[in-house]
């Protein structure tokens, strides 16, 4: 069994450039094709119905897969295996109401929501809501808050996007030639000039292949890109279960190893390479030793992980400030030290490892020497100083040369010398066993970006990263949140019949069963393949990937299994995209503003609008505000808060109205609000919340909603005897 | 939330099927959800949320630890069989009905024009 976890920067570079751009290329070469096909049905059909609701006609596959892929986003192949790699089995519990997921979010409302709406006539959920209380002061409020709280959502997706392609086509020499090309050019415009030109070039691909396949598609296009990107994800799954079980020689052998863990200490170095270069210089490995402290047991030395490639600017010979990750189980580093030196050498993976460290080790001598001759040309240098450096940077080549370890701090050579600056343990699981196994899991502290401006370290006492409290919010926040969530709702209006809703719940039950605990052992074992990447957690999907597919030796299936977080991605921005697009062409403009619009003008306004829409969250995604993670967080809960309650009162009370449920709503929207900003004052941040009784402001958003529906409609008039006739009633023959 | 206004003199005074089956298959699912939530998370955190963790009484099933095991894995499968047999044994097959496309509007658009001709009406 060959692993070869030590060098861990360009993802795709180690599974073949071409195999990446290869799968891109076809990837997007696919989806377009979908959307022409798609188009030819939008020429036969209603046009609004087909656009944005598909005509109601979707079959078990296309139904389940697009309801998969829409709920499960590219958190659940980015931020979930960040998850599970930092805190160990506990993600299990985290994950446990996925059980019941599939039942809850389709079955809830499903067969009455497409009912409701077929009754009616209604496309979006603005107009369920709109139809079932014949109220347009409802539909406005409705439109209202999805246009806000999906416009913040799309930009966050889109930023998400945009890194995972960054990921995926990372060091692929034509994209590389592109973003060099490209960093030329916004170099004059003064908008994009504090924007990375390779996160540019990913955004604008990105939002061009979406916003086009979406536009020129519309629902069925999403649909069915769903589906393909839905059957990339469960393959990926499956594919990586064994082989990651046979990696770390069985799943009893890594929960046994997790059990015996601690959790790192992580912390900021000080990286000085001597003399300074004359050019930029990249080095790559990421491992070092230092000295173990006094009266460590068998003189063991500490062991050290960089979290990115180590960047030494021109003219410079220090880097501040380098985030790193230490490693602390003995067995760990004991066993990672043996991969770095004696075990190396053993296959030709672990020889390229020494090689490439050699070979950067030595470019940067060469360009230290280049240095030196500029400082002599200049006369900066006396002729001693100059060939005494020169003679000693040339005996430091040969050493490099005759280096047989993986470390940058290999015996012999003086190439890299690190200094501590900062260290914090975990808030909650330093130097204790178990915590990867057992709830409620470890959590990391915050690590400032400088050593300087570093705060003391928290001494209270803090919660682990899942206490109870938060194990039932997060029962609440899939299952019942992943309920009221309008783009999901949406897509409940779209299957043919009853019996596709039946088919499609079983098929999704299926479908989740194969993807998420499974995910929860890859990335448990993740931990032992790959050690070290805790600051670097959110890379591990892909590293994961491409690491177990060439330690099998099939590395052309990087290049598919990476495209699935990019897939789940994409399939979560198109569905937005739409849901905007409809609310302002269907709920604002069709239904408010001139209700007799000829089929050709929506036509082109709904193309315009997902085109402007599409545009438009691509231009707030070049300099997207920070917290991104958090805005999904929010946004998410927040429509839910809102939605939830009043959908339900509305499908399923004959008694609900137009007060009742409106009333719910603001109070969903509100209660979740003022958790937030709540937290300004309790925690200093909004994006920190205000944990009522410690429970999630979900919880509170939907306690809230409910109660209020409930009352007010009790207190207020009953609604229109025709309206609850036309809803709940058999219709006379 | 059955209380609803009587509707009188009516050609058809039952519920519609759709709705009352619906509204059945909702409150089972809802059940099964505070089933879970009541097995799972209380299973879990009395068996996985150790005081002392001591790493030689730590068990296992099939590598996964027991109280994940127990607390969510085999009540995953469980819920896949409940899930089955709802799908294909409880939930009924009801007629959804053809959608009305464009009644939402065209009802509106009626009304508009009707107000229109009333405000004319009034003016002459």
């Amino acid at each position: 069994m060959s692993m070869n976890p030590l060098f861990c920067s360009p993802v795709l570079a180690q599974a073949g450039s071409s195999a990446a751009l290869i799968t891109f290329l076809v990837y997007t070469l696919a989806v377009f094709g979908l959307a022409a096909l798609s188009n030819r049905l939008l020429q036969q059909k209603n046009f609004l119905s087909e656009y944005f609701l598909g005509s109601r006609s979707l079959g078990v596959w296309a139904f389940a897969l697009t309801f998969a892929a829409t709920s499960a986003s590219g958190g659940s192949f980015t931020g979930f295996p960040s998850k599970i790699y930092t805190h160990g089995w506990v993600l299990g519990l985290w994950i446990g109401s996925y059980i019941v997921v599939p039942i809850c979010a389709m079955g809830l409302l499903g067969k009455r929501i497409n009912h409701v709406a077929r009754i009616s006539g209604a496309i979006t959920i603005p107009d369920v809501l709109r139809d079932r209380f014949r109220s347009a002061s409802f539909g406005l409020l409705a439109v209202s808050l999805i246009v806000f709280f999906m416009s913040f959502n799309l930009v966050a997706q889109f930023k998400a996007g945009s890194k995972i392609l960054i990921t995926l086509l990372g060091d692929v020499e034509q994209f590389n030639q592109s973003v060099a090309w490209l960093a030329e050019i916004k170099s004059n415009i003064p908008f994009l000039a504090n924007v990375e030109a390779d996160y540019l070039l990913c955004l604008v691909t990105f939002a061009v292949a979406v916003v086009v396949y979406t536009t020129y598609g519309g629902f069925h296009a999403v649909v069915w890109t769903d589906v393909l990107q839905g059957i990339v994800m469960v393959i990926g799954v499956i594919i990586l279960l064994p082989v990651a079980l046979w990696q770390v020689q069985g799943l009893e052998n890594a929960t046994r190893q997790l059990a015996r863990m601690t959790p790192p200490r992580v912390g900021l170095a000080r990286i000085d390479v001597g003399t300074p270069v004359a050019d930029n210089h990249a080095i790559s490995s990421l491992w070092f030793t230092l000295p173990g402290e006094p009266g460590e047991e068998e003189g063991r030395p500490r062991l050290f992980r960089l979290n990115a490639t180590l960047t030494i600017l021109a003219s410079q010979s220090v880097v501040e400030d380098v985030k790193f990750v230490e490693i602390t189980t003995p067995e760990e580093i004991d066993s990672q030290l043996t991969r770095l030196t004696t075990g190396l050498g053993t296959t030709g993976e672990a020889e390229h490892a020494v090689a490439q460290l050699n070979a950067e080790l030595r470019a940067l001598k060469e360009k230290q020497i280049a240095w030196l001759d500029k400082q002599r040309e200049a006369g900066e240098l006396s002729a001693e100083q100059y060939s005494a450096s020169i003679e000693t940077l040339n005996v430091e080549i040969d050493r490099i040369d005759n280096n047989e370890f993986a470390l940058l701090t290999a015996p012999g050579i003086n190439a890299v010398t690190p200094t501590i600056t900062l260290t914090r343990d975990y808030v909650y699981g330093a130097n204790r066993p178990g915590v990867y196994v057992t709830g409620p899991g470890p959590k990391p502290p915050p690590l400032p970006q400088t050593a300087k401006d570093a705060p003391p370290p928290e001494t209270e006492q803090i919660d682990g990263f899942l206490p109870l409290s938060l194990a039932i919010s997060f029962f609440f926040m899939w299952a019942i949140s992943g309920a009221g969530q309008p783009s999901s709702m949406v897509r409940l209006m779209a299957f043919k019949d009853s019996k596709t809703l039946r088919r499609a719940m079983f098929t999704v039950a299926i479908y989740y069963t194969l993807i998420y605990f499974p995910l929860v052992i890859i990335f448990c074992c993740a931990r032992i393949v790959l050690p070290g990447m805790d600051l670097d957690s959110d890379r591990i999907m892909p590293q994961m990937v491409v690491t177990l597919t060439a330690n099998i030796g099939q590395s052309w299936l990087a290049g598919l299994l990476v495209a699935a977080p990019f897939a789940a991605v994409m399939s979560t921005v198109d569905s937005f995209l739409l849901m905007i697009s409809s609310a302002l062409v269907r709920d604002i403009y069709q239904r408010n503003i001139n209700p007799e619009a000829s089929e050709r003008r929506l036509k082109h306004l709904s193309y315009a609008c997902t085109l402007a829409v599409g545009t438009a969250a691509m231009l707030g995604a070049v300099n997207p505000p920070q917290f991104l993670q958090d805005l999904i967080v929010y946004t998410g809960s927040g429509l839910a808060a809102c939605f939830l309650g009043p959908m339900v009162f509305a499908l399923y009370w004959p008694r609900a109205n137009v007060v009742g449920c409106m009333s719910g709503m603001a109070a969903g929207f509100l209660a979740h609000l003022a958790m937030y900003v709540g937290g300004i004052f309790a925690n200093g941040s909004f994006f920190r919340p205000y944990q009522l009784f410690n429970f999630n402001p979900i919880i509170v958003g939907l306690v809230v909603s409910f109660v209020t529906v409930y009352v007010i409609t009790k207190v207020t008039a009953p609604p229109p005897e025709d309206l609850v006739r036309k809803y709940f009633y058999k219709k006379p023959v | 939330m059955s209380s609803s206004p009587a509707p009188n003199e009516s050609p058809c005074d039952e519920f519609d099927p759709v709705f009352l089956h619906s509204r059945r298959e909702a409150i089972l699912i809802f059940c099964l959800w505070l089933a879970a939530l009541a097995w799972a998370v209380p299973f879990c955190y009395l068996n996985g949320y150790p005081d002392e963790f001591n790493a030689e009484t730590f068990s296992t099933i099939w590598g996964i630890p027991t109280w994940v095991f127990w607390g969510i894995a085999v009540p995953w499968l469980v819920a896949d069989v409940i899930t089955t047999w709802f799908c294909f044994v409880y939930m009924k097959d009801d007629d959804l009905g053809v959608a009305r496309e464009g009644a939402d509007i065209a009802e509106e658009v009626a009304e508009m024009h009707a107000d229109d001709a009333a405000d004319k009406g009034a003016n002459a």
